[in-house]
């Protein structure tokens, strides 16, 4: 009887987070994949239209293709300005020098920030009349190279990734160094001792020993790349930026459901990028697990 | 010290116990709508206190947001949540029409002809705030959407005179441009209505508002690559060309466009009548004037006006209808508009408000309104928001140097589901 209960036991102590997950997370989930297959207005009569929102999604929107485009740009940007920028910081300020933890406080404060008022702080650092970037063109001769940063198509991405990355960056810091400094000293001593430079060490020792890590962090930075959302919200214009050109799929499936009142079209749209992150990052990880290093 | 504590307590308790009855029945009504800033917010503050006061059993709770916000997001979600307001802000045309299809609005017919209410405003005002014969919304005043606004120092330093033509105001504009000025402060940023309800205002102008309203309806047979619509967002494209505006216009919001106006960074501005309302707050000093858009060489009325009826709705699932509409008869009454009209130099649908005003681009205003041989509905408020911002998209790209036949037939493809 009590081994029986030992069984169970287990079980127990996960349905409370089963019963949340159940209840807020598969249930909406499921109710939203219902509603793609209607034409609603998020009140008032529902009307089955089939596949007819997936066939516009995947077919004749170019909003969305180009919303899908950016946000790839985005999570490739964000590899360099989150995680290399992450990984080198916390490779340079893992030496036990003096100032360096306060530096690695630094580098993580803007996490702390809210994102609206980190969007509002960087919309006036590109903005094109008194945008401290600008003014800085300006300041050393560069005037012709000064543009509106967020209403030139060919930047308001790359500017939103920069801000991403002074946001995020910190973050990323902070789980390299924990990696760095989990890797026994003795490995990077005997590498110094047989002659290695520093370089060497970073890329032949410390970076293929922090590869678990690594996976995560570009696991993270892919599935925040389409959990994005208050950035670009802010940054380009309640999203969008001029014409579309800094949509990304979040806020196009809000001004859908929301604006257009496109519910069934929106719930659509949250489905394709459901899948999408929830295949490709599965697919990654099984992936990254047969080629796991241990030390 | 103890006896002290003790009648402080019971003090205290009775207060509590008085009160409570008179907390408990007070109505709170919840009221949403888009004045942020400017001369109206202040008077809307005055407004709602004096109603309290004389009300003390209904408190107002405001939900105040960006227009922007306001019309693409924000009521909607607030009805979307099950947690509509009981009154609520509306521009009149498409939106009202939207929010009785939705079921969200409550009809104010038998309310309106309580008291001869409705006979207290301008006969005008209906045609907005009517759907299929019933009125749903208590009209409040009237916008112009958009209009040419101007420093009339800097136009009497250059001896300039307002523009009669299109040919008149591009010289007017290279004339500054010469002098080493930007001819005129633009913020376009968002879904981009400043430089849309303008290039709407040139299409309707330039094909005639018949074909305008077919256009944006998207009646069969029409098209934004109609030869008459790229045409006038051609006139736009060269304006660009020539560079009479100022850089990152659609980088730049529109509060921030009215600020370098204000703050004499460019001789023009257009936008709607609302600049009225925030110069007499952020710039009190300042000597300007404005003109109706210019009359161009098209098939409209070269008279017309863009503008729209501005007003409020009560909730049809408003537990507070009355209350809600004592609030209404209150904001609208002729003793508060003429505040308003005093305080912010709009115009008022209330009749008897118009001679209240001291702003003398009051006078402006009324003169364009009157002159005005029809009046043409901005695309966002007018007609559907997704057609709407198609064709506001096609007006950003023209304002970023993009042809406007390519920019067009962009917006044809992006509504191309709706046909």
């Amino acid at each position: 009887m009590q081994r029986g209960i030992d069984r169970y036991t287990p079980y127990l102590f996960v349905l409370p987070a089963l019963v949340v997950f159940v209840l807020f997370v598969l249930y909406p989930a499921l109710d939203n994949f219902r509603y793609s297959f209607f034409d609603w207005r998020g009140f008032g009569p529902m009307e089955w239209v089939g596949w007819a929102n997936y066939e516009r999604a995947l077919g004749s929107d170019g909003i969305f293709h180009l919303a899908f485009r950016n946000n790839i740009l985005y999570f490739l940007g964000t590899i360099g300005s989150e995680v290399a920028f992450g990984l080198m910081i916390a490779f340079l300020l893992s030496k036990p020098l003096p100032l360096f933890s306060g530096l690695r406080v630094l580098f993580f404060t803007p996490m702390v920030l809210s994102m609206t008022i980190i969007g509002i702080l960087w919309s006036y650092i590109y903005h094109p009349q008194i945008g401290l970037i600008n003014s800085l063109l300006a300041a050393v001769g560069q005037q012709d190279a000064a543009r509106a940063w967020l209403g030139d198509p060919q930047t308001i991405i790359a500017a939103v990734v920069i801000t991403s990355g002074w946001t995020y960056g910190g973050f990323f810091m902070l789980l390299f160094y924990a990696g760095i400094k989990r890797i026994p000293a003795a490995l990077a001593e005997a590498a110094r001792l047989d002659g290695a430079s520093e370089w060497k060490i970073f890329t032949l020792v410390t970076f293929p020993l922090l590869r678990p890590i690594l996976v995560i962090a570009l696991l993270l930075c892919w599935t925040g790349s389409f959990k994005a959302f208050n950035l670009f919200w802010v940054m380009t214009g309640e999203g969008g930026g001029p014409y579309h050109s800094g949509e990304i799929v979040a806020t196009w499936i809000m001004k859908q459901a929301f604006q257009f009142s496109r519910m069934g079209y929106g719930a659509a749209l949250a489905v394709i990028m459901t899948i999408v992150v929830v295949v490709s990052s599965t697919a990654y990880l099984l992936y990254s697990n047969r080629q796991r290093l241990e030390y | 010290m103890r006896t002290i504590g003790q009648m402080l307590f019971i003090t205290c308790l009775l207060i509590l116990l008085a009160a409570g009855p008179t907390l408990a029945d007070a109505v709170v009504l919840d009221f949403a709508h888009a004045t942020t800033g400017g001369a109206w917010r202040e008077a809307l503050t005055e407004i709602i206190r004096e109603f309290e006061e004389s009300h003390p059993d209904i408190t107002i709770r405001e939900n105040a947001m960006k227009d922007e916000i306001y019309e693409t997001v924000g009521l909607v979600s607030l009805f979307h949540a099950g947690t509509p307001p009981d009154v609520y802000f509306q521009w009149g045309g498409w939106l009202v029409e939207r929010d009785v299809s939705e079921g969200w609005a409550a009809k104010l017919d038998e309310e309106l002809a309580r008291d001869s209410w409705k006979d207290s405003f301008s006969s005008a005002a209906w045609d907005d705030a009517t759907v299929g014969g019933e009125i749903y919304m208590v009209p409040h005043g009237m916008d112009i959407t958009n209009l040419v606004w101007y420093n009339a120092d800097i136009f009497a330093r250059y001896d300039l005179q307002e523009p009669e033509t299109w040919e008149e105001f591009m010289d007017l504009c290279q004339t500054l441009k010469d002098a080493g000025y930007t001819p005129i402060a633009a913020g376009n940023k968002g879904v981009g209505w400043p430089m849309g309800n303008w290039a709407g205002h040139l299409v309707s102008r330039v094909i005639g508002e018949s074909a305008y309203d077919d256009l944006l309806k998207l009646e069969e047979g029409t098209s934004f690559s109609d030869p008459g619509v790229v045409e006038a967002l051609g006139l736009l494209a060269d304006m660009v060309d020539r560079g009479f505006f100022n850089i990152g216009v659609n980088v730049i919001d529109a509060s921030e466009a009215r600020m370098s106006f204000f703050m004499e960074q460019a001789v023009m501005h257009p936008i709607g009548s609302w600049l009225v309302s925030s110069a007499r707050r952020d710039a009190p000093e300042l000597n300007y004037a404005g003109f109706d858009t210019p009359a161009i060489d098209g098939q409209g009325d070269q008279s017309s006006m863009i503008g729209l009826t501005v007003g409020y709705m009560i909730a049809a699932d408003s537990p507070h209808f009355d209350e809600a509409a004592k609030f209404l008869r209150h904001l609208t009454s002729v003793e508060m508009q003429r505040y308003r009209v005093e305080h912010t130099g709009e115009i008022s649908a209330v009749r008897g408000t118009g001679d209240a005003a001291v702003d003398p681009r009051f006078e402006l205003l009324v003169d364009i309104t009157e002159a005005a041989g029809t009046t043409v509905a901005p695309p966002d408020t007018g007609y559907e928001l997704e057609v709407a911002y198609a064709f506001y998209d096609a007006a950003a790209k023209v304002m970023d140097g993009i042809d406007p036949a390519q920019a067009l037939q962009e917006a044809d493809e992006a509504i191309a589901h709706l046909r």
